[in-house]
C-alpha cells in the first residue's frame, strides 16, 4: 500500500510540475527523463527509456500552435509508463494505452487556461490600484496553486485506482489476447501518425522525395540516428546553399499563411 | 546589418542596464507561460516579465507606469523563442518612450499585435516542426537503445532554443522595430527554411524507416508449388514495404480526406491491425 501511495503521489506531483511550464517544468516534460526515473523505481532503467521513447515518438508532430495542445504527452507518459511496468506490457501496448490519457490531458490543459482568465481580470483590477505585488501574485502564485488542485488530485486518484489491489493487472488481463496482439502491432504503426503530422507541418511538398531517401537509406544501411543526422545536415546545407535564388524565394511566406 | 542600431534610436543612452535586459529576457522566456489563458494568452505573463523594467523606466511617473502596464497587459501570443524579438523590440520602444521620444502608446501596441502573427508563423515552423523534431529524433535513437545519453535531450534542446531566443531578443532590443522587419524580409531566411525542411524530411524518413514497423507473417500454402511467404515477397519489392504503405496511405488520407484527423487515422490503423491479426496476416 505504501508503494501505491508513494508512486501515485510522485506521479501526481510530477504532472503538476510538468504542467506549469517553467524551466524545471520543461525537465519534467521530457519523456526520456520520465521513463528513466520511473524505470529506475521498477529496477529497469533501460525498459523505462524505451517506453518513454516509444510514447515520445507518437507525439513527435504534436505542436501547441496558438498554445492549443491537441494531445498531452505528459499525461500519456506518466500514466502509461507505470502501468506498463505493473502489467508487463510491451512498448507497443503501452503506447496504445497512452493515447486516451493524452486526450484526457488536453482537457485538463483547456480547463487550466479557462480558469486562468479569472487571474487576468484580477490583474486588470490590480493595475487600476497600482498594486504591483498583486499583479505578481495573479501572474505566478495563484495559477500555480490552482493547477496543483486541478492536476494533482485527479491524477493521484487515477493512479491510486489503477495501482491499488492489482487493478491495473486485472483490467489488462481482462483484455482478450487477440486484442492485445493487435495493440502490440498498433504500437509499431502509431509512430507513423506523429511522423506524418511532422511531415505535413513542414509544409513543403516538393521536399517529399527527401523523406523517401531517408526511409530507404536507413532500411538498407542500418546506422545510428545521430550518424544519419550528421549526414542529413551536410546534405541539407549543400542543397540549401546551392539552390538558385528564385526557387527559394518566398519559402517562409508560405508558412505564415498555413 | 541586423545588429546595426537604428540611427535615430542609437544616439541616446540607455536607462536599462545590460543585466536588466537580460533578466527581463529570462523572466519572459521562463515564466510567461504560467498565467496563460484561453482569451488573453500570454498577456499577463508578458506584463509580469517586463514589469521590473517598466518600474525602473517610469520611476517618478505613476501615470506613465500605469499606462505602460495596461499596454503590456494586452492580449499577446507568439512563438516563445524566435518570437522574443517582438518583446525585445517592444522593450526598446518602451525605453525610448520613457526617455521622452515621441512614440505614442498605440504605436507600441500596434507593433506588437501586427508582428506577433508573422513571428509566430516563422517561430512555430522553425522551432516546432524543425528544430524540436530533429533534436528529438537524434536522441530517440539513444533512448531506443536504452542509453542514458538520451537524458541530454532536454538540456541540449533548451540550450539551442534559448540561445536562439536570446540572440533574437538582443536583435529586437538593439535594433528596434527595424530589426523585426529586416528579419521578416531577409532573403537568408528562405534558405534556412528550405535547408531545415530538407533536413527535417530526411530525419523523418529515417525515423519512419527505423521505428514504423509492421510485418506480414502470413503464409499461403499453394500445394505442390510450396508456400508463399508474404514478408519475403514484400521485401523483394522494397525493404520496409508495409510500413511505407501505411505511411503513404496515411499521408493521402490526411491530405485528401474530409475532416481527417490524427485521431481518426489512429482508429484506421487500429482497425487494420485488428483485422490483420484476426485473419492471421500479420
Amino acid at each position: 500500500m505504501g508503494h501505491v501511495i508513494f508512486l501515485s503521489t510522485l506521479i501526481a506531483l510530477w504532472y503538476w510540475l510538468a504542467s506549469i511550464d517553467t524551466p524545471g517544468g520543461w525537465m519534467f516534460q521530457d519523456l526520456f527523463i520520465m521513463g528513466a526515473v520511473i524505470g529506475a523505481m521498477y529496477g529497469d532503467v533501460k525498459q523505462g527509456l524505451i517506453l518513454g521513447a516509444t510514447i515520445q515518438m507518437a507525439y513527435l508532430g504534436v505542436v501547441a500552435v496558438g498554445s492549443n495542445l491537441p494531445s498531452d504527452k505528459k499525461m500519456a507518459g506518466l500514466i502509461a509508463i507505470p502501468l506498463a511496468f505493473e502489467a508487463g506490457l510491451d512498448p507497443g501496448q503501452a503506447l496504445a494505452i497512452a493515447v486516451p490519457f493524452g486526450l484526457l490531458g488536453a482537457v485538463f490543459n483547456n480547463a487550466k487556461r479557462t480558469i486562468n482568465g479569472v487571474f487576468y481580470r484580477n490583474s486588470e483590477l490590480a493595475i487600476e490600484d497600482m498594486d504591483i505585488n498583486r499583479i505578481y501574485r495573479n501572474a505566478y502564485l495563484y495559477p500555480m496553486i490552482m493547477e496543483f488542485f486541478l492536476y494533482s488530485i485527479p491524477v493521484f486518484a487515477i493512479m491510486f485506482v489503477f495501482l491499488s489491489g492489482g487493478n491495473a493487472v486485472a483490467i489488462i488481463d481482462a483484455i482478450p489476447e487477440w486484442l492485445m496482439n493487435s495493440l502490440s502491432l498498433l504500437g509499431g504503426t502509431l509512430p507513423a501518425v506523429g511522423i506524418l503530422a511532422c511531415v505535413r507541418l513542414l509544409g513543403q511538398k516538393k521536399l517529399l522525395p527527401y523523406f523517401f531517401i531517408g526511409f530507404l537509406v536507413v532500411a538498407v544501411i542500418p546506422m545510428g540516428t545521430f550518424t544519419f543526422a550528421v549526414i542529413a545536415a551536410c546534405i541539407a546545407i549543400i542543397i540549401a546553399i546551392s539552390m538558385p535564388e528564385e526557387s527559394v524565394t518566398g519559402a517562409h511566406n508560405v508558412k505564415e499563411q498555413s | 546589418m541586423f545588429f546595426a542600431k537604428n540611427a535615430a534610436e542609437g544616439q541616446q543612452d540607455h536607462i536599462l542596464s545590460w543585466s536588466d535586459v537580460f533578466i527581463c529576457f529570462l523572466r519572459i522566456t521562463y515564466l510567461e507561460r504560467i498565467p496563460q489563458s484561453l482569451e488573453y494568452f500570454y498577456g499577463l505573463g508578458e506584463l509580469a516579465g517586463i514589469l521590473p523594467c517598466l518600474q525602473k523606466l517610469y520611476k517618478d511617473d505613476e501615470e506613465g507606469l500605469k499606462e505602460a502596464m495596461i499596454r503590456e497587459n494586452e492580449v499577446f501570443i507568439t512563438e516563445g523563442n524566435l518570437g522574443s524579438i517582438v518583446m525585445g523590440a517592444a522593450l526598446a520602444m518602451e525605453e525610448q518612450k520613457a526617455m521622452g521620444a515621441d512614440i505614442d502608446g498605440s504605436v507600441i501596441t500596434n507593433f506588437k499585435v501586427s508582428m506577433m502573427g508573422p513571428m509566430a508563423g516563422i517561430g512555430d515552423t522553425m522551432v516546432g516542426y524543425v528544430i524540436v523534431p530533429i533534436n528529438t529524433s537524434i536522441f530517440l535513437g539513444f533512448a531506443m537503445e536504452g542509453s542514458l545519453v538520451a537524458l541530454l535531450y532536454m538540456p541540449v534542446g533548451e540550450l539551442i532554443l534559448h540561445g536562439l531566443g536570446y540572440v533574437m531578443w538582443r536583435l529586437g532590443y538593439d535594433g528596434g522595430r527595424i530589426a523585426v522587419l529586416n528579419v521578416l524580409q531577409g532573403a537568408w531566411l528562405d534558405r534556412i527554411v528550405v535547408g531545415a525542411g530538407i533536413m527535417g524530411m530526411l530525419m523523418m524518413g529515417a525515423l519512419a524507416g527505423q521505428y514504423v514497423t509492421l510485418e506480414a507473417t502470413g503464409v499461403i500454402n499453394i500445394g505442390a508449388m510450396g508456400t508463399i511467404e508474404f514478408s519475403e515477397m514484400f521485401n523483394q519489392i522494397l525493404p520496409g514495404f508495409l510500413p511505407l504503405c501505411i505511411l503513404v496511405g496515411g499521408y493521402f488520407y490526411l491530405e485528401k480526406g474530409k475532416k481527417a484527423t490524427n485521431l481518426k487515422l489512429m482508429g484506421i490503423y487500429l482497425v487494420i491491425c485488428v483485422v490483420g491479426t484476426l485473419i492471421h496476416f500479420f
